[in-house]
């Protein structure tokens, strides 16, 4: 057994290196003296062990799909792909907040390293083959990142972000714990392999305890996920956050959510008649129903944070219509939406973090006149913003266009119907931003300081990609085509 | 079924009854110990050698008035000295007397609750402990007791933890949590002359262990739960008369347990002490009752160490004393585990 | 059907009645004591289904751990008592009872329709080896990782707590 493990440890390679990087930016944080103002090493180890991370993950992805571990873990290029991205966002949040002010000077290595645990929880969850390691990657996600939301020490929309964010996520915890555990009572294992299997046989009295059990265990992906009705956490979570923090939460955790859903999905409701016609039923209603209140929701908002957090809502709405296909095309459509989103979402929040620290809050306000101030980030949030609302040539249409095919090609027509008036509906609240941008007079003359010259560089390359998936997008499609999921 | 109940029946009633029965001698040994080490007599009066003093103290307690304060929580007031007593007695149940015997074909174990678990049992129990103190505190409706009982319970789970560390390197080293097994492991002998004594395969669990019954039992150096000069009596200041003799009653029968634990790991139990292989030789069915005569002697030389360091070492504060438990008796703990497995594991191959 | 026996009944009875004092109760610390007693009368159910090692460890973890945590800090705030959370409105208190017969209704049928299955003199022999040999060759990993889930909650935990030092 241990011969096995150690070969099997070069598939591990890039959540070791990331849990290393946190071991060594807790010590390295506890060599500096009381009073020491910048803690430079340990931004620059952190970016250091997640660009080692990232180029483990590349290099892994020759190797041919297999599972390890005693078949706790899966190790395919979907997964590989996901672990990219949150390594990704995480060195984009982490930057962020060595930039942000909303975090105290002497937390930003404490953000690194809960951000880093929460990066190993996120990579378990994208490749995990186990009811365990599934679940473990959802604690590990969750409970780092209740303490991450209460970053802010004096403010109380932080506390209170972190205690919502707390009971909600141990409840749903718990819940999903529950169905777990039904599951494994009904059908007597808790490996993904051995449960399909089971559930090719299972027969009606089973089904009676397994559908409801199942039920419950969506609770707990789509509480991480945030979507509609697990939903309510997540604009006051991400309105209290500090920015970096609301960053990272929209990025890692619905990267490794939707990683967990597809794998199950593929999983389990490929191989029952009946399971999975009330899966991909309850996976439509909830996708009609996220669509729906996270847009309607976010036109009446004041705060741009909180904004963001609902059009997040209904983008998870977006790529759940994707999930349910339960096809190839569905799934490649999905990765690129995750890719578009990705830089998308990046963009949007070093914007609007370097903005609203500067003037204390983020409300719709403080953008006014920012085109005649800084003309190159009002282009680039303008561009953004319609990426977002999916208006052409943008990566935002094509990631959509992509989803709209691939339902329409199942012949779902309602909820094509029901996402197109959606994506029109979004206009108006991602477009009111670049109204009041363009149109309005800057409430005052000083300068933002976040926007220096290096880090309007680097939201310029970040938004690159915004267009550039926008139209070469053939190309990154057959790469997404590539992530292929290994379901043995 | 029904002899198996009047075993245990037997077995219970024994295994109450010396420890219970024991406890006026100990009081006994520690008034006159005391005594002695501070250069003045003690009691004498009540009979040759003041023998009969712990009788008088038995009536004292029964004779006195019960008075139960009219601000107290009555019915946890009256339950918490039950509850403490009952969680102190639960551990018995799974310590043994000598080794297991036969009587015509049926092989009898000497302790009240066989399992694989032994020692799991024994710990498990003990770690019910602190929920009479709290109780008594709580329900006293008084800001001292409640400090009290609140410094008395914490100090209790943080040694917790130094002795589960201690316990896990002993796991390794015995390979079985039984205690049958621990002591007749410890019966060999080690290069041939000395036995093999937990206290000579580990020196550092040993101490740490040590340190920790001492901590767990609430006695000094780590008394100030019941600290006199800071906290009046802590957790039992509310309590009087026979309340206040059950909590006395705890505190030494949770002494006698966590002394026996010692003693069989670290000590070689109810290993026969030397010169009683002579005696056994000769008589050969009268080895059981050496046994459980060894185990009784080597646990009073504990009971007399207790009360030698009570009256020799100053108490500690208790930030010292968290201070302690934390950062100092786990790591250390943790480093004697880790040695411990590298040197099995470097053995073994 | 089911061969029920007085031991199991009582003791599922103490572990229920606990359970809704829990629940129930005004005073925050008796509900603490409750919690504390059911977690005893879950050890005796798993006495009565044959695993001693894991009422020993449901004892010592939950009971010895976890419940003096539970009571310690109920006891250091100090609470008043708390309303008790029985519905006192018509609807509210309908449709809890609505809710409260509906799960057991579904819960019953669930477990009369698959008692074979669920029967548990079929469970296998447990004993510790068995238990630690799975732990630490088939489930190695999530066990280790867990410690990682540890290790960041107690750094969150510091940082949360600790005082601020004034700038």
């Amino acid at each position: 057994m241990p011969v096995q493990y150690l070969a099997n440890l070069s598939l591990y390679v890039p959540e070791l290196v990331v849990v290393a990087t946190m071991m060594g930016v807790l010590f390295l944080e506890s060599t500096y003296r009381e009073n020491e103002k910048n803690h430079h090493f340990v931004f620059f180890l952190t970016l250091f062990g997640l660009l080692v991370a990232a180029v483990s993950v590349v290099a892994n992805f020759t190797v041919l799909p297999t599972e390890f571990f005693t078949h706790s873990l899966i190790h395919d290029s979907f997964g590989n792909l996901s672990k990219l991205l949150m390594i990704f966002g995480t060195m984009a949040s982490v930057y962020l907040s060595y930039q942000s002010r909303e975090i105290d000077q002497d937390l930003k290595s404490e953000f690194s390293a809960i951000a880093l645990g929460v990066l190993v929880g996120g990579m378990l969850l994208s490749s995990a083959h186990n009811m365990l390691t599934l679940y473990l990657g959802v604690e590990t996600l969750s409970v780092l990142s209740y303490a991450l939301a209460a970053m802010r020490k004096n403010d109380e929309k932080s506390a209170e972000a972190g205690l919502k964010y707390v009971l909600y996520g141990g409840v749903t915890a718990g819940l999903m714990l529950f169905g777990i555990s039904h599951i494994f009572g009904a059908l007597g294992t808790i490996q993904f392999t051995e449960i399909k299997l089971a559930l090719e046989k299972v027969d009606g009295a089973k089904l009676a305890i397994l559908i409801p059990s199942f039920l419950l265990f969506f609770a707990g992906i789509g509480y991480k996920i945030a979507c509609v009705p697990f939903h309510m956490w997540s604009p006051d979570v991400y309105e209290g956050s500090p920015t970096p923090v609301t960053a990272f939460f929209s990025l890692v955790p619905k990267v490794a959510g939707v990683a967990a859903l597809v794998r199950v999905t593929f999983s389990f409701f490929t191989v029952n008649v009946l399971l999975n016609h009330t899966w991909i039923a309850l996976l439509s209603t909830i996708a009609a129903l996220t669509l729906t209140i996270g847009n309607v929701t976010a036109i009446g908002q004041r705060s741009v944070k909180r904004m963001l957090a609902f059009s997040s809502i209904s983008h998870v709405g977006m790529i759940i219509l994707g999930v349910l296909v339960t096809s190839d095309e569905g799934l490649r459509s999905v990765m690129f939406y995750l890719i578009s989103y990705l830089f998308m979402t990046i963009v949007a929040f070093y914007i609007v973090a370097l903005v609203s620290e500067q003037y204390g809050n983020d409300y719709f306000e403080r953008f006014n006149g920012l085109a005649s101030r800084y003309p190159l980030m009002a282009i680039l949030l303008t561009m953004v913003m319609f990426s977002l609302s999916g208006v052409p040539p943008l990566s935002g249409f094509v990631a959509k266009f992509n989803i709209f095919a691939v339902v329409i090609e199942k012949r779902y027509y309602v909820l094509a119907l029901f996402a197109a008036l959606n994506s029109v509906v979004s206009l108006y609240y991602y477009l009111k931003i670049v109204r009041l941008m363009i149109f309005k007079e800057a409430e005052s003359s000083e300068e933002i300081r976040g926007f220096g010259f290096v880090n309007q560089a680097l939201i310029s390359i970040c938004s690159v990609p915004v267009v550039l998936l926008g139209i070469y997008w053939e190309r990154v499609l057959m790469w997404a085509q590539g992530a292929k999921l290994f379901v043995p | 079924m029904l002899d198996e109940f009047l075993e245990i029946l037997i077995k219970t009633v024994v295994i109450l009854a010396i420890p219970l029965g024991s406890i006026p001698l100990i009081l006994q040994m520690e008034r006159r110990g005391a005594a002695w080490i501070q250069k003045r007599v003690g009691p004498n009066r009540v009979g040759p050698y003041g023998l009969f003093q712990p009788l008088a103290d038995v009536f004292k307690f029964l004779f006195k008035e019960e008075v139960v304060p009219s601000h107290v929580k009555k019915f946890f007031y009256i339950i918490a000295p039950i509850l403490s007593l009952l969680m102190a007695l639960l551990p018995l149940a799974g310590l043994p007397l000598c080794a297991p015997f036969f009587i015509g074909d049926q092989k009898v174990y000497p302790e009240v609750f066989r399992s694989g678990l032994g020692i799991f049992y024994v710990f498990a129990a003990t770690a019910l402990g602190p929920y009479g103190i709290l109780l008594a505190g709580w329900a006293s409706n008084n800001k001292f007791s409640m400090l009290g009982a609140l410094r008395a319970c914490a100090q209790m789970i943080s040694y917790e933890l130094a002795i589960s560390t201690t316990i896990v390197a002993i796991f390794f080293i015995y390979g079985s949590s039984d205690l049958h097994v621990m002591v007749e492991k410890q019966n060999e002998s080690l290069y041939g002359i000395i036995p093999a004594w937990g206290v000579f395969l580990q020196p550092v669990g040993c101490v740490l262990f040590l340190v920790g019954i001492f901590a767990e039992s609430n006695r000094l150096p780590f008394d100030l739960a019941e600290g006199e000069s800071e906290l009046v009596a802590g957790y039992h200041v509310e309590y009087s008369s026979m309340k206040f003799a059950l909590f006395y009653m705890a505190e030494y029968v949770h002494m006698i347990i966590l002394s026996t634990l010692f003693v069989t790991i670290f000590f070689g139990g109810y290993g026969l002490l030397p010169g009683m292989g002579f005696v056994v030789e000769n008589l050969p069915s009268s080895i059981y009752f050496l046994q459980a005569i060894s185990l009784i002697s080597k646990v009073a030389i504990m009971m007399w160490f207790f009360v030698w360091v009570r009256w020799s070492i100053p108490r500690f504060r208790y930030d010292q004393l968290m201070n302690l438990g934390w950062k100092t008796l786990l790591p250390i703990g943790l480093v004697n585990l880790l040695v411990t497995v590298i040197v099995i594991y470097l053995r073994s191959n | 059907m089911l061969d029920t026996n007085l031991t199991d009944v009582s003791l599922c009875l103490f572990a229920a009645v606990f359970a809704v004092v829990v629940v129930f109760n005004k005073n925050p610390v008796v509900a603490a004591f409750s919690l504390l007693l059911m977690f005893i009368g879950f050890g005796g159910i798993y006495f009565r289904l044959g695993s001693v090692f894991l009422t020993t460890i449901q004892i010592l973890v939950y009971a010895g751990a976890i419940a003096i945590l539970f009571v310690f800090v109920l006891m250091l705030m100090n609470l008043e008592e708390t309303k008790t959370f029985i519905p006192t409105k018509n609807f509210s208190l309908f449709a809890g009872i609505v809710a409260i017969l509906a799960m057991f209704g579904i819960l019953t049928i669930i477990i009369f329709n698959n008692t074979d299955y669920l029967a548990t003199d079929k469970l296998p022999e447990v004993s510790m080896n068995t238990l630690f040999t799975k732990l630490f060759e088939t489930y190695l990993v999530p066990f280790e990782l867990s410690t990682l889930l540890l290790l960041g909650a107690t750094v969150a935990v510091v940082f949360i707590s600790k005082k601020r030092i004034p700038q």
